[in-house]
């Protein structure tokens, strides 16, 4: 349970899979300007990565392991995602059109996603249980989420602010989401697995 | 089609570099661009993993149905990653331990998607391999930007995977911006690098 | 120009030809790979023992072990892969023990621990007392020196050393 718990808090402020490895920048700065894209791409996020995650994690250690197909890892998690996308998409315009609705503009942001397929592949590479993996698609997610929905507060102060014309867009939020992750650094030895 | 294949090659590395100014396939760049070495070697395989994508997409792309092209692509690209993945692990495994989870990551790398969907899946075979090849080079020129103002101002040094091939670059007294070498001196120079070029793309515009 | 008559055909045949083709490729990589990452690993055995030419694993009382040939076939001894939990984290360590029931040596491959404190796990003076002492008295090996100021790290690896040891004489030594 511990453990659990500190996989939890780990990938969400130590190792944030966005400001200290880098997974998801993409959507995070198509996503950031608005505050209700932020939170759209959350929840798609987090529920697509915490499907993901013991869906790789079943699929590698039971049928490609043993199969010795573990050559083919990247084909497969990357038809599995896709697969998760459309499943859900599938459900959701029937079940819930209206969250659907408002997910719906990120859906095919999420699949060809950095941070989706690098969640799948350390679940494969890392030792975890099938509890564990769970746990950590859905802490990935949520740190994603976390990072994303600063960032985005962050570009809504920045519109009033007289940022100079090089800097406009893209580069000043890039240094704004730096000296988040340096802040982020301060929590560094809190948690150990 | 006023493009020559030459001028379809160069738009990548200057006028439409995928990352300076499309802003693309930033997260790769990122990862990798600690060490010099590391950026080239992701750059190539950047590139490589253009050209075959782009040529095998253009080459199907009258048979692709809609509904599943981006299953393809998606298909595709991880395959020649996976190849190159493998001859990496043959000839340079020492480098494709450095550049370690970013190397799968280009199967979905914004960059290579991007210009599948928007390029090579409507344009014949030549101009695709073009592109692919003039966007893997503006890729890479891009990385080596970053990773040499990381690693150089970052540690006064160029490495090799394992050995030290330039040291000292500013002489021995020279303090390290250590900070370039964490991720979030990652960001900062990216975003300052960033901001440069858009410095000097407005001046020759205005120019 | 692209149809849009939605029929999967075409994407399982590339996922077929794409199938097709990295399991050629993997058919080609791998025994070059595995040739490869059996002399790095026999390159880490020879280490500790000269003249490493083969490596099986095993499992002894819970502990991975892995018995070292030479190329004549030759029992030389084993080295076990342990955990323990130091100070701040898990300390991966392996033991060595010769054919002949005496610790060859040890070596830290993995710690978290702060570095001028339980870092000294790394250093000769801690590692030279295991070398030599026989595996028929694990209680000798439980009784090594401990570094005071250290004790969290270094003492985990004392004990559960004497449990590698009791383990390998089981095994090897009647």
């Amino acid at each position: 349970m511990e453990q659990l718990v500190s996989i939890i808090f780990i990938y969400i402020l130590i190792d944030n899979f966005v400001l200290q490895r880098f997974f998801g920048v993409c959507p995070l700065l198509h996503n950031s300007r608005k505050i209700e894209s932020a939170m759209g791409m959350s929840m798609a996020m987090i529920l697509v990565m915490t499907l993901a995650t013991p869906i790789s994690w079943l699929i590698h250690n039971h049928v490609m392991e043993p199969l010795g197909i573990g050559y083919l890892q990247i084909v497969v998690f990357v038809l599995i995602i896709i697969s998760i996308g459309q499943f859900i998409e599938r459900f959701l315009r029937k079940n819930n059109p209206n969250l659907m609705q408002g997910l719906g503009n990120y859906w095919p942001l999420v699949t060809p996603n950095c941070a989706v397929l690098a969640a799948a592949l350390l679940v494969a590479d890392k030792n975890f249980s099938f509890l564990e993996s769970i746990i950590f698609g859905f802490a990935a997610a949520l740190g994603f989420s976390l990072a994303l929905l600063i960032v985005s507060g962050i570009r809504d102060r920045l519109e009033v602010c007289q940022v100079p014309a090089p800097f406009q867009g893209v580069a000043i939020t890039l240094i704004s989401i730096g000296i988040l992750s340096f802040a982020f650094t301060g929590f560094a030895g809190m948690f150990a697995l | 089609m006023s493009n020559s294949y030459l001028q379809e090659a160069w738009k990548g590395v200057g006028r439409e570099n995928p990352v300076l100014r499309l802003v693309l396939g930033l997260c790769p760049i990122l990862g990798v661009s600690a060490y010099l070495v590391n950026g080239l070697g992701m750059g190539i395989a950047v590139t490589v993993v253009l050209i075959c994508s782009n040529l095998v997409i253009s080459l199907v792309r009258g048979y692709i149905s809609h509904k599943y092209r981006l299953a393809v692509f998606l298909i595709v690209v991880a395959t020649f990653v996976t190849a190159v993945d493998m001859v990496m692990n043959v000839y340079q495994p020492d480098l494709r331990e450095a550049l370690g989870v970013f190397l799968p990551l280009m199967a979905v790398n914004c960059v290579v998607l991007t210009r599948a969907e928007v390029f090579a899946s409507n344009q014949p075979v030549g101009r695709s391999i073009m592109d692919g090849l003039g966007m893997g080079i503006g890729f890479t020129v891009a990385l080596l930007l970053l990773s040499g103002i990381r690693e150089i101002l970052g540690t006064g040094s160029i490495t090799a995977v394992n050995a030290v091939l330039v040291e000292d670059i500013f002489g021995t007294n020279y303090e390290p911006i250590r900070m370039l070498e964490e991720p979030f001196g990652a960001f900062i120079a990216l975003g300052l690098l960033l901001a440069l070029v858009n410095a000097f793309s407005r001046k020759q515009n205005l120019a | 120009m692209p149809n849009n008559s939605g029929s999967p055909v075409m994407l399982v045949v590339v996922i077929l030809v794409c199938a097709l083709v990295l399991t050629g490729m993997n058919m080609w990589s791998e025994p070059i790979v595995e040739e490869r990452e059996l002399e790095e690993h026999l390159e880490a055995l020879e280490g500790f023992f000269a003249g490493a030419a083969d490596y099986e694993e095993v499992e002894i009382d819970g502990i991975t072990f892995e018995e070292v040939y030479d190329e004549d076939g030759e029992f030389l001894g084993a080295v076990a892969s342990y955990s323990v939990e130091g100070y701040s984290d898990y300390i991966y360590y392996r033991l060595a023990i010769s054919g002949e029931g005496e610790i060859r040596g040890i070596e830290i491959d993995d710690h978290d621990e702060t570095p001028d404190i339980g870092g000294v796990i790394e250093e000769p003076e801690f590692q030279e007392q295991f070398e030599g002492m026989p595996c028929k008295e694990p209680e000798d090996v439980r009784d090594l020196d401990v570094v005071t100021g250290a004790t969290k790290s270094t003492e985990p690896i004392i004990k559960s050393a004497g449990d590698v040891v009791e383990a390998f004489c089981n095994e090897y030594m009647d």
